[in-house]
C-alpha cells in the first residue's frame, strides 16, 4: 500500500516535523564533523600551551642561573629589582605564559564541553532508531533540552579567568 | 627574617615569586595548590600567604577560609594575586578572610611594597 500524498495543513505539518532516515544519517554526519573540528581545536590549543611552557622552560635557567633563587638566604637590595632589563624580560615573559595559559585552558573546557555534547547527541540522532518515531522525538526533545541546560552551566560555571586584555600591571588593593 | 608562603600551581610563577622575595630578604615556601599550601602552613610558622585563587584541588578563597579557621592563622595577612579581578570574586576573597587582593600581572617593585603594608613593615 502507497503511503498517502499529505493533502491538509495538519498532515504536511505532521509529515515535516517527522525526521526521515536520510535528515537523521545527515544530522548524524554533521554533529559528528562539527564535533570533530571542536576536537581538533582543543588539541591545537593544547599544542599551543605545550609550546608557550617550553618556551619558558627554556628561558628560566638562563634567568635563574644569574641570580640564584634557590639560595634562600640571599638578601639583595629590594629597590628597583625590574631594573635589570633582563629581569624585567624575564618577569613580562613569565606573566604572559602564565595568563596565556589560563585564557587558553578556559577555551580548552568550553571545547571539551562542546564535544560532549556534540557526542551525545550524535548517539542520539542514531537513524537505527527511526523504528519508533514518536518515541524517538520526544528523546530527541527532551535531549537537546538537556544539552541546553548544560551549556547554560557551563556558562555560570566558568567565570572569566583573566579581566585584563594586555599585560599592564593589574590593581592592587588592601581591604 | 619574615616568611612568606607562595601558593600557585604554576612553576614558573612560584620561581618567579621566590626570586622577588628571597631578593627583598624574606624566606619563602611553596605550595602547588591550595591543600598543600594549607599543609605547609600548619607546619611551619609564617607571616604572610600569597595565594592564587585558581588552582586545582583548593582555590585561592577557600584555602583562605581554611587559614582563618586556624587560631595561628587568624591575623597573618593574606594576599591574592590572581588574573581575576570580578568585584563578586574580590567580595569573596574579603568575606573570606583575605586582606587584600592584587591583579597579575604585577610589577615587583610594587608587589614588594604591597606586602610590606600588609606585614605591617612600612
Amino acid at each position: 500500500m502507497e503511503t498517502p500524498i499529505p493533502t491538509t495543513p495538519a498532515s504536511i505539518s505532521k509529515a515535516a516535523s517527522t525526521p526521515s532516515y536520510a535528515s537523521l544519517l545527515t544530522l548524524q554526519e554533521l554533529v559528528a564533523r562539527l564535533a570533530s573540528h571542536v576536537h581538533a581545536a582543543h588539541d591545537e590549543i593544547g599544542e599551543t600551551r605545550a609550546i608557550l611552557r617550553d618556551a619558558i622552560e627554556r628561558l628560566m635557567p638562563a634567568f635563574t642561573g644569574t641570580n640564584g633563587i634557590s639560595d634562600t638566604s640571599t638578601t639583595l637590595d629590594n629597590i628597583g629589582i625590574t631594573t635589570n632589563p633582563t629581569h624585567e624580560a624575564a618577569f613580562n615573559a613569565l606573566q604572559f605564559q602564565d595568563i596565556s595559559d589560563q585564557l587558553l585552558a578556559h577555551a580548552q573546557c568550553r571545547l571539551s564541553a562542546l564535544v560532549r555534547e556534540l557526542d551525545r547527541i550524535a548517539k542520539n540522532v542514531e537513524p537505527a532508531n527511526l523504528i519508533q518515531r514518536d518515541a524517538l522525538m520526544l528523546h530527541l526533545l527532551t535531549h537537546v533540552e538537556q544539552v541546553n541546560d548544560n551549556l547554560a552551566e557551563l556558562d555560570l560555571s566558568l567565570s572569566k579567568p583573566v579581566s585584563k586584555a594586555h599585560l599592564g600591571v593589574g590593581e592592587m588593593e588592601l581591604f | 627574617m619574615k616568611t612568606i608562603l607562595t601558593v600557585d600551581d604554576s612553576p614558573s610563577i612560584r620561581q618567579m615569586l621566590a626570586y622577588v622575595l628571597v631578593s627583598a630578604g624574606y624566606k619563602v615556601l611553596e605550595a602547588a595548590d591550595g591543600e598543600e599550601g594549607l599543609a605547609i602552613a600548619k607546619a611551619n610558622t609564617v607571616d604572610l600567604v600569597l595565594t592564587d585563587h585558581n588552582m586545582p584541588k583548593m582555590d585561592g578563597v577557600n584555602l583562605t577560609k581554611a587559614l582563618r579557621a586556624l587560631p595561628a592563622y587568624r591575623k597573618v595577612p593574606i594576599m591574592m594575586l590572581s588574573t581575576e579581578s570580578s568585584p563578586v570574586l574580590k567580595q569573596s576573597g574579603r568575606e573570606a578572610g583575605a586582606t587584600g587582593w592584587m591583579v597579575k600581572p604585577f610589577d615587583p617593585d610594587k608587589l614588594l611594597e604591597m606586602l610590606k603594608k600588609a606585614l605591617g613593615t612600612v
